[in-house]
């Protein structure tokens, strides 16, 4: 029921390298400044 | 193909709430708050990983097991601050991981000129850690004696279908705030 809602794409093989993760965490971060702002 | 699924490492969940730390060096907006945390807690954050993966044995379900990490990072309060925003983007990694798409939210560049998406949006997280903070307390009663493993035990299985009142609210959160339908 979820997957039709929400479809799920094929995920990457690999897991990040712990530089791509946190380039990763530092994209999302910073593109909700909103939320860390009001949740300060 | 089976579809392989990724999990998020104690390192990862750290790395977020040191992110968060160091957004709030550079920008005064942010408020990180260096606090106290009872070292019970911060050991059993480091059971998080294994106790996830095995959570997600026992349902299959990816939904599910993003609402484990975002409830159990905010009731265990192991970081200094930032839990609940850990927790959101840890949910929100988590997802991405695996394939979900979620919705991007504002990155708040012109605090000058907010929209009215803007402002409902920041409401819905300030809602979210007022309700949710209720709810703790209804659950957890906020002592020293509930940071113990039952923290960690698993909602929603075959075994347990008791109802936790944060892990339903946390799941709902994802369910209509973090995942994109589109």
């Amino acid at each position: 029921m979820q997957n039709k809602k929400y479809p799920r794409r094929q995920p990457r093989e690999n897991y990040f390298t712990e530089e791509e993760e946190i380039a990763e965490i530092n994209r999302i971060i910073k593109n909700m400044r909103g939320m860390m702002i009001a949740l300060s | 193909m089976a579809m392989p699924t990724h999990f998020l490492i104690e390192r990862t969940i750290i790395n977020i709430n040191k992110t968060i730390e160091e957004s709030a060096r550079k920008d005064t907006k942010i408020i990180y708050i260096n606090r106290k945390v009872p070292p019970e807690s911060v050991k059993i954050l480091g059971h998080i990983e294994s106790c996830a993966e095995e959570y997600y044995k026992k349902t299959k379900d990816i939904f599910l097991t993003a609402t484990y990490y975002l409830k159990n990072i905010i009731v265990l309060q192991a970081l200094e601050d930032a839990n609940h925003r850990t927790g959101i983007v840890a949910a929100k990694l988590f997802l991405g991981l695996n394939g979900y798409k979620t919705k991007e939210f504002s990155p708040f560049t012109r605090p000058k000129n907010l929209t009215q998406n803007d402002v409902i949006e920041s409401e819905c997280f300030i809602h979210f850690k007022t309700r949710l903070y209720s709810y703790r307390e209804r659950e957890y009663h906020f002592t020293d004696s509930i940071i113990n493993d039952y923290v960690l035990r698993f909602e929603n299985t075959e075994e347990n279908t008791s109802e936790n009142i944060v892990f339903d609210y946390c799941y709902k959160f994802i369910i209509n705030k973090l995942l994109d339908p589109t």
